[in-house]
């Protein structure tokens, strides 16, 4: 009926990582797992692996982002790629250039993988749909859509201290109409079969038919937080104060904001987890951002180890296609002289 | 190339044999001479001249007024000209075309409106493209177009294009002022800030995609305000392209209280739904979103019962690179004739209107909103105007690989996906011939 | 695969190699540097325990837990094939410095696996020695690499495989299909 899904190549494996939706458990725990192995990595005198030695990634970000950026030319510089930052906020594509022009031009420089962030929802898509076939597109971000490193990383925290995920109680709060960081969360919760979703926040800040995403929606962040094992704080950005969705920082603090005395009513274990950069005093009080339930510094230790398995089940996949193509391409042209 | 013009001749005299009217009756010989319908050949016609259509089996339908249109000529050449989008909507039986103000140069200068008129009379075999008049200077929605004037050059009707108009009181004045001269307005209800950075309809395909979303409220806040302001004014109102199922209520209000609105919906919205959306096909991007499954319904039923009183193209030709970009950052819109008889053949079965009661739809009613009162289209004297359909006609574009659309513009879903695909059944129906302004154009 | 192609060396046959496995390191772990063992996963894992087992039992102090390593991410086929599934990430528990490392792996075929295997030794720290230890020894090899302690030399062709079952601890011969 709708056009498919761009993320797998011809053998059916992962091409490109762009949406969580569409993704299934067992590429998710395959993920996941392999991040596993990278957080080991990460622990050791040598942080750094040979498995993409000789590649090039480049770091396409349309939109700014320090934080991300530097997670992903980490994440490629411990998988010994070499990492090209291109930024793109200043230059080309606010010159005019089309978007196409601009990765014709990284694709003849021959980048493999292209890590892209942009203000557009679905650009990730519409990327991917265009490039080669050998080359990888990892979404680092698109509009109000999608980020599922990020929701990735968040599920890799949540698993490492809670396990199992059926019987987890999840709460997210805030900016959900906004949030790419919520929509890839409420994705990867879903299909890894967590127990109960709940979001809440101001209307104004909740996108239509949220329920039909799979979750319920709280009246209150008191009523939301009863018997939560996780709650999910979300960046609420400056433009909302002026463009009449909040009225003030003040406001939403005292009406939504992750006070201590609204941690208490969660579980007394409950994670308390942010995607960062956190405004204190608007989403949560600095006490327990920084507090003993807080895992937000462990996310973005995680967000290494995602990344780097992220980066290399894609290229490994795409790798293993154009060796069987190469193949089949032999075979036939055996068949052809004998 | 598969749809073609393979023949157009002038001023010739056709006697077309066998052909059915809508209603499934079969006429007796109609014939043209030189330009008109008469009722018999003028007995100083040479046996050379005379050019007799055998169209046993097809339908003999009158020209299709389209109210909501755009060529790009002049400005977007590139997208698409008067002469290859007039010869497209030929093709597709209509015969006159109203197109958007939004040119460039707007449509707010008799300059323009010549220009238009001019080009428009160079195509052969093409259906006459009528300027709609720009409401306000430059679309900008502050000061007034010479309205009187543009009407006097061409323009029967005046239109904001989708271009909204902020303040209350140069719409009040606008409705005032064109009334004075019986000008119709031709609106579009839409919000000038509520949704005004979506591009698809608030609900959860838009929710699901993370897309700047227009809400219901977005069309139905600016209808009321176009109504009220109607109420008061008196000022003859068409609102073009409804989408919701909240605006065919509003609409059925204003007429049961006498009011002078009338409205038309987008072909593609008779049948398309926002769950087209997903995985960004761009498409379906439309500025006027394509909604809920419930709205679309609502839309078939509004057409049924005639408070939808037409239907129009909402022809949106672009170039290729028009859609290269992330969903949000494409140009919005569909190019619709080349799809367009297939698409309308269909409407009868989504409705329950019978054919004749859809072919009112696309041409007695929009004449008459025009201020035309056509009379039968086979009455002696009238100027030639009319089309032939095979509707059991395999169509070319059923056959979407090989398929060569006549308007410049290929962005049409149907150039992508199979017609099942879409919720549409089989692809079937085709123009064979168009008789008009003296010209003879068969299609093959 | 038929079975009747299969050639199996049941679990009394595999401990008794990996005693005389035991029975060479013995000798070799008694000097004054520390030692610690390292197995490769997944097979080599599983030997790794059973001589750990037997080493302890046979009184030799080792003061560090045994290592577990999984070489996915420094196989030389990664080009070709991909990443390999990750079935366990890789743990030292010990500094690797100044140590000496036994390497335990199932069977030693090319040695690609070896290699992989002391390249990554070697991202974790500068060991002082490393002695190769492995169940089965085929002589068919791809790169220069014999192992120090053999349980038992095989003499099969290319195209055949030899697959340590963990299950039951039992090693299986037969013609890669």
């Amino acid at each position: 009926m709708t056009l498919p899904d761009p993320q797998f190549n011809t053998m059916g494996t992962l091409q490109h990582f762009i949406d969580l939706q569409g993704l299934d458990a067992t590429i998710l725990t395959q993920i996941l797992d392999t991040a596993e192995g990278f957080t080991g990595v990460n622990d050791r005198k040598i942080r750094q692996v040979p498995l993409m030695r000789g590649k090039t990634v480049a770091n396409l970000f349309f939109e700014n982002s320090t934080r991300t950026r530097t997670a992903f030319e980490l994440a490629t510089k411990r998988l010994s790629a070499d990492i090209l930052n291109v930024d793109l906020v200043t230059s080309s594509t606010s010159k005019g250039e089309s978007l196409l022009d601009t990765l014709n031009v990284l694709e003849a420089l021959q980048c493999d993988m292209f890590i892209v962030r942009h203000s557009d929802s679905g650009a990730a898509h519409f990327i991917a749909r265009h490039v080669s076939p050998e080359i990888n597109i990892i979404n680092g971000g698109d509009g109000q859509h999608s980020h599922p490193t990020q929701g990735m990383l968040d599920m890799f925290t949540i698993r490492r201290h809670k396990g199992d995920f059926s019987k987890l109680c999840v709460v997210i709060i805030g900016d959900i109409k906004h949030s790419r960081v919520a929509r890839s969360d409420i994705a990867a919760l879903v299909t890894l079969g967590a127990g109960e979703i709940r979001v809440v926040g101001p209307r104004t800040l909740m996108p239509a038919d949220i329920e039909s995403l799979g979750v319920v929606i709280y009246p209150t962040v008191e009523s939301a937080l009863k018997d939560a094992d996780v709650i999910m704080g979300l960046r609420l950005q400056k433009e909302r104060m002026k463009s009449a969705t909040v009225p003030s920082a003040g406001e939403f603090y005292r009406t939504y904001g992750l006070s201590p005395e609204r941690l208490k009513l969660a579980k007394p274990d409950a994670l308390v987890m942010h995607p960062g950069p956190t405004n204190r005093g608007v989403e949560i009080a600095g006490s327990v951002a920084d507090g003993k339930q807080s895992v937000i510094l462990e996310q973005v230790t995680y967000g290494i180890a995602i990344r780097m398995a992220v980066m290399s089940i894609v290229m490994g996949n795409s790798q293993a296609m154009q060796s069987a193509i190469a193949r089949n391409q032999d075979n036939t042209s055996i068949e052809v002289t004998s | 190339m598969n749809h073609q013009t393979t023949n157009s001749t002038k001023n010739k005299t056709y006697i077309i044999k066998g052909a059915m009217t809508s209603g499934s009756i079969e006429t007796s010989d109609v014939i043209i001479n030189d330009g008109l319908v008469v009722s018999s050949i003028p007995s100083n016609t040479q046996d050379s001249d005379i050019i007799t259509v055998d169209a046993s089996g097809q339908l003999l339908l009158p020209g299709f007024v389209d109210l909501y249109s755009r060529c790009r000529e002049p400005g977007q050449t590139r997208k698409g000209t008067i002469a290859s989008e007039a010869m497209a909507a030929l093709s597709s039986g209509f015969t006159h075309v109203l197109c958007s103000p939004d040119t460039s140069p707007v449509v707010d200068n008799i300059a323009t409106v010549e220009l238009i008129t001019r080009r428009s009379k160079q195509v052969e075999a093409g259906a006459n493209i009528i300027p709609m008049a720009a409401l306000t200077l430059g679309l900008h929605g502050e000061q007034l177009s010479e309205l009187a004037t543009l009407q006097s050059a061409g323009c029967p009707i005046a239109s904001q294009a989708d271009k909204p108009i902020d303040s209350a009181n140069v719409l009040y004045s606008a409705m005032e002022y064109a009334s004075s001269f019986n000008m119709p307005l031709l609106m579009t209800a839409r919000d000038a800030q509520l949704g005004i950075e979506g591009c698809a309809h608030s609900g959860e395909v838009a929710t699901r995609l993370g897309l700047p979303a227009i809400p219901v409220a977005a069309e139905t806040v600016e209808l009321s305000r176009l109504i009220e302001l109607c109420r008061e004014t008196g000022c003859h109102l068409h609102i073009s392209r409804i989408s919701s199922a909240r605006a065919v209520e509003q609409i059925n209000d204003a007429k049961q209280a006498g009011l002078p609105v009338t409205c038309d919906v987008g072909i593609h919205h008779l049948f398309y739904t926002e769950e087209l959306l997903a995985g960004y096909d761009s498409s379906f991007h439309s500025r006027v979103p394509f909604r809920s499954l419930k709205d679309r319904d609502q839309l078939r039923v509004g057409l049924a019962s005639g408070v939808i009183d037409c239907i129009c193209s909402d022809h949106a030709p672009h170039d290729i690179d028009a859609s290269l970009a992330p969903f949000p950052a494409t140009e919005p819109g569909l190019s619709a004739y080349d799809w367009f008889i297939p698409l309308m053949l269909q409407i009868p079965q989504i409705t329950g209107l019978d054919l004749n009661d859809v072919v009112g739809k696309l041409h007695h009613a929009p004449h008459k909103i025009l201020g035309n009162s056509p009379t039968h289209f086979l009455t002696p004297d009238a100027p030639a105007s009319f089309f032939l359909l095979d509707v059991h006609a395999c169509c070319d574009a059923a056959n979407i690989d090989t398929f060569q659309p006549l308007s410049s513009g290929k962005n049409n879903p149907l150039k992508h996906h199979a017609a099942q695909d879409l919720g549409l059944e089989r692809l079937h129906g085709k123009v064979g011939a168009c008789f008009h302004n003296g010209w003879a154009s068969t299609y093959t | 695969m038929n079975t009747s192609d299969t050639l199996v060396f049941s679990k009394p046959q595999v401990l008794q190699w990996i005693n005389h496995m035991a029975d060479k390191l013995e000798p070799l772990v008694q000097d004054d540097c520390p030692v610690a063992l390292i197995g490769i996963r997944r097979g080599g894992v599983d030997i790794c325990q059973h001589l750990y087992q037997e080493l302890v039992k046979r009184g030799i102090r080792l003061d560090a837990p045994m290592g577990e390593l999984n070489i996915a991410f420094y196989r030389d086929d990664f080009s070709s094939v991909g990443l390999h599934p990750i079935v366990g990430p890789s743990q030292v528990p010990f500094d690797i410095d100044k140590r000496h490392i036994i390497l335990v792996d199932d069977v030693l075929g090319t040695g690609r696996t070896v290699r992989a295997a002391m390249n990554e030794i070697f991202d974790y720290g500068r060991p002082a020695r490393i002695t190769l230890a492995v169940l089965v020894q085929r002589v068919f090899h791809e790169l220069p690499i014999r192992a120090d302690v053999v349980g038992h030399e095989l003499d099969v062709s290319s195209d055949e495989y030899i697959d340590l079952d963990t299950a039951d601890m039992s090693i299986r011969i037969g013609v890669k299909s």
